[in-house]
């Protein structure tokens, strides 16, 4: 539980004698351990000039009633007036209230709901007939559920509570300024400000290993667990082969000796250790969805690429990470917990991965040649990306093309619902299908599916 | 969250060119605005109270009074602001009609403050329901500048009512307006 607690205070220079923060709070002191300062921004008094066209008409009916000799219209005329004078009755608000956010949870998973309530507290000692107040939400997080603004009038000491529901998403979140209309009663004077309330919401992916990964025959000198195609030392019979002088006697096929008295050497399929890359697809064209809501792909990328480093780095491989994107990204290939560590740092708040298209140009050109320059020899690539453009295929099968075996993950984000949606579906299997004749191997990852599922349906198919 | 204005919601399939930064966003922007509800009815309510009164004026009146009541309809009803004013002015116009038509004292009162209060509280609809959205509950405050808007009418119109009763029927007409020019001189000068 979070609690963020602000007293503020909006008056007149002359009359700047709010109460203290938390005196008059009697549950600020207990409940919030990080008390902040708050910054604010008072703007002018404003006029609304509601109730001018009131007055004209006011005069023409009361001209009217002396032309036209008649009484009842003066009596109107008086009406009008006496609404000018309510409209002039009352200064602005003095605003002073001491606002509180709570988070259900401040540390959600990605796609967790978490409530926020907003208590507003009328700290001054004048009534706020007239109060609206919108709740600086983060551009990132979508609002579900609830409304993130109230309209209320409050007498001193009453509070009043809004709650609304937001989707939590990768990254680092602090909440903007509320922003506080304050009108008179009758609508005549309004005062704005904006309050501080510090809330922040980080939300970091678990990194679970959800999946087994299945790589690429491209690997390292080090012993690990990818099949080769390779005969050496290991555990799955590989071949025979001629004895040849030098050969370990454990390795003698003695029982073919003992048959046909020929020597021979059993041969086992070496298992070694890969070297991974995982290559983020953060062009704006990789900013796709399937339908309005819910994860996009790159989220889903950014989501994947975690699974599929904890599950590497369990199996002893080396991982690492980089992106397409306009800041530069790059984890080196490793292993360890202090590489775990890094990774679910730079996958959780590393700002070029935030749910937000790249607002920069970059060129992907350079990006490429830069990643290609860094890339160990012996490194496979897992390419995570929705393959939503021709441009993303032509560099996976250019990175194939240099030794580097390509593994495409790929979210689908589209959908059959209409005639234009359609045909960009059938543009993306052509481009999967045309990946794959170039050797690609291609992981199309359904939006309902999950991507251990992808994965094992998918490898299900492949050979070696 | 039925309907939506501004950003629209989207539904992508596989856009060659990316897409919106808000719409990947999320919707920041979804809200629905359009006037408050609250707000909406009881302008409805007082604008028709008006238009009753302005029965005691004849048909012209009537007539007039009756396109005040479909404007403001139509601005809080379909959210076109821009007929408020009109259809409060109107409004008006018909009670004016009526009263040198001859309507009683007490019609032309009450019809003046329910344009009013109508004209009013359509605009009040339209500023809460365009700043805050149909979502947000509102209608605390709604409730009392509906309150506050339709009392000081009734205790403006019902002193007045009082004093002309009481007795100074006998001044000229010339005496009240210049009264009620000097309030307003008041008003001005004071800038409470």
């Amino acid at each position: 539980m979070t609690a963020s607690e602000a007293e503020a205070a909006a008056t007149d220079a002359e009359t700047a004698s709010e109460a203290p923060p938390g005196a008059e709070n009697e549950d600020a002191a207990e409940e919030d351990p990080r008390e902040t300062a708050v910054t604010l921004v008072d703007r002018d008094v404003r006029e609304t000039h509601h109730w001018r066209g009131v007055a004209a008409v006011a005069l023409v009916a009361g001209g009217l009633g002396v032309v036209s000799g008649t009484p009842s219209l003066l009596l109107a005329a008086a009406v009008g007036v006496g609404y000018l004078a309510h409209a002039r009755a009352f200064a602005a608000p003095q605003v002073s209230l001491a606002i509180d956010r709570t988070l259900s949870d401040d540390d959600p998973d990605p796609g967790d709901e978490v409530d926020v309530t907003v208590t507003v507290r009328n700290t001054g000692s004048s009534l706020l007939p007239d109060l609206r107040i919108v709740d600086g939400v983060p551009e990132a997080l979508e609002v579900v559920d609830g409304s993130p603004r109230i309209g209320t009038a409050l007498r001193p000491g009453a509070t009043a509570t809004f709650r609304y529901t937001v989707v939590a998403r990768r990254g680092e979140y602090a909440f903007d300024e509320l922003l506080v209309v304050a009108r008179d009663v009758s609508g005549s004077r309004e005062r704005e400000l904006e309050l501080r309330v510090d809330t922040a919401v980080t939300c970091t992916p678990s990194l679970e290993a959800t999946t087994e990964v299945p790589l690429r025959g491209l690997t390292s000198r080090y012993t690990g667990r990818v099949d080769t195609d390779t005969g050496g030392a290991g555990l799955e019979f590989f071949a025979t082969r001629e004895y040849r002088s030098g050969d370990a006697l454990s390795r003698v096929d003695w029982n073919r000796l003992a048959r046909d008295g020929e020597l021979s050497t059993l041969e086992f399929r070496e298992e070694r250790l890969a070297t991974v890359v995982l290559v983020l697809d953060l062009r704006p064209a990789a900013y796709v969805q399937a339908g309005s809501d819910g994860l996009h792909a790159v989220d889903k990328s950014v989501d994947a690429a975690g699974q599929l480093f904890t599950a590497l780095l369990g199996t002893g491989d080396r991982v690492g990470i980089a992106a397409l994107a306009p800041e530069d990204v790059w984890l080196p290939p490793g292993t360890g917990n202090d590489h775990r560590a890094r990774a679910r740092d730079l996958l959780a708040t590393h700002p070029a991965l935030s749910p937000d298209p790249p607002e920069r140009y970059f060129s992907t050109q350079l990006r490429i040649r830069k990643l290609r320059k860094r890339l160990p020899s012996d490194a496979q690539v897992i390419l995570l990306s929705p393959l939503a453009d021709d441009d993303i295929a032509a560099h996976a099968r250019l990175f194939h093309a240099h030794g580097h075996l390509v593994t495409a993950v790929s979210p689908n984000p589209t959908t059959t619902d209409t005639m234009g949606h359609l045909t960009a579906a059938a543009e993306r299997a052509n481009r999967i299908s045309r990946l794959r004749e170039s050797g690609v191997r291609v992981i199309d990852w359904d939006d309902d599916e999950s991507l251990a599922a992808a994965v094992a349906s998918t490898s299900a198919r492949w050979s070696g | 969250m039925s309907e939506t204005t501004g950003v629209g919601s989207g539904e992508e399939g596989v856009p060659e060119g990316g897409m919106d930064p808000e719409d990947a966003a999320g919707g920041v922007a979804e809200i629905t605005r359009r006037p408050a509800k609250l707000s909406a009815v009881l302008a409805l309510v007082a604008a028709g109270i008006s238009l009753l009164t302005a029965l005691a004026g004849g048909g012209v009146a009537v007539g007039i009074a009756g396109l005040g009541v479909v404007l403001l309809g139509v601005a809080v009803l379909f959210g076109y602001s821009r007929t408020i004013d009109l259809g409060g002015l109107l409004l008006l116009v018909g009670i004016a009609v009526g009263a040198i038509n001859g309507a009683a004292t007490v019609p032309v009162l009450a019809g003046t403050v329910g344009a009013v209060v109508a004209w009013d509280l359509a605009n009040f609809a339209f500023s809460v329901g365009y700043q805050l959205g149909r979502e947000t509950r509102t209608e605390r405050v709604e409730a009392l500048h509906a309150a506050a808007s339709a009392g000081v009418g009734v205790v403006v119109a019902t002193l007045s009512f009082v004093v002309f009763r009481t007795g100074v029927s006998g001044l000229p007409a010339a005496t009240v307006v210049v009264m009620l020019l000097a309030a307003l001189t008041l008003l001005a000068v004071l800038r409470l």
